[in-house]
């Protein structure tokens, strides 16, 4: 574990949680937690982009963690969601079905579509 | 003053979930399905419940902009935990034909975050 690799994880993470908050003071009067699952829905392109980028691209470790568990990981959360869950489930119940299954499905699509995106473009054929 | 100590707390979070997962990755060589960030995110959602629960013994409801939540529950926890890497992860195990590993995965972080967050909400009354 080298200290710059670490770094850039540590400046990732807190420029991904920054706009996160950003992105919930948007919604901030919203019932249902749409926040957070634009956040985790398109931290995980974002992560998927990433990850083919690292297959395909001579991308310094630095980099790829900085982009990927700092910047993605620190934008996108689980706890949120478990929170969101057991907050929307006691309002609403088809609320919490339709946030679990489009954060899980949109989530996996949404990895696949930048991962298939970057990968072509690297030159791999899929 | 918010936005330094919001960076803080998420770059803490997610630099402390990259040292782990590396830690947790060394131990769970051998499993079928990426042990790492399930730990990760139930823990982080556990630690999440527990926090909500014992700020509550002090505050009467938990304002979407009380900074002590923001600090600790958005940005810390937020950012310690993460559902990129769950994508990712879970669009790998689809991608290599491994079904029932991405079936068991996903459906595992699920429910080990919601009940990881409802324990730790419980455990609070102790």
């Amino acid at each position: 574990m080298q200290i710059h690799v670490l770094a850039a994880v540590f400046a990732g993470g807190a420029l991904g949680t920054l706009l996160r908050v950003g992105l919930n003071t948007l919604f901030i009067e919203a019932s249902f937690p749409y926040a957070t699952m634009t956040a985790n829905v398109t931290g995980s392109f974002l992560l998927g982009a990433v990850t083919a980028l690292a297959l395909t691209k001579n991308i310094p470790l630095w980099l790829k963690a900085g982009a990927g568990a700092g910047f993605c990981g620190g934008f996108t959360t689980m706890a949120t969601l478990a929170l969101d869950t057991v907050v929307t489930s006691g309002l609403h119940g088809g609320a919490v079905l339709l946030y679990l299954g489009g954060s899980a499905v949109g989530g996996i699509a949404a990895a696949a579509a930048g991962f298939f995106l970057c990968y072509r473009r690297g030159g791999k054929s899929v | 003053m918010m936005i330094l100590l919001l960076a803080l707390a998420g770059g803490a979070g997610a630099l402390l979930r990259y040292v782990l997962g590396i830690v947790l990755s060394g131990w769970t060589k051998d499993a079928a399905i990426p042990a790492p960030m399930l730990i990760v995110n139930t823990a982080g959602s556990y630690g999440l419940g527990l926090f909500c629960g014992l700020y509550l013994q002090m505050v009467p409801v938990i304002q979407p902009e009380d900074p002590v939540y923001l600090i600790a529950g958005v940005g810390f926890f937020g950012a310690f935990t993460t559902f990129s890497t769950f994508s990712v992860e879970t669009f790998q195990l689809l991608r290599q034909k491994s079904w029932m590993p991405a079936l068991w995965y996903s459906t595992l972080t699920i429910i080990g975050a919601v009940l990881g967050f409802l324990l730790g909400y419980a455990s609070a009354a102790f």
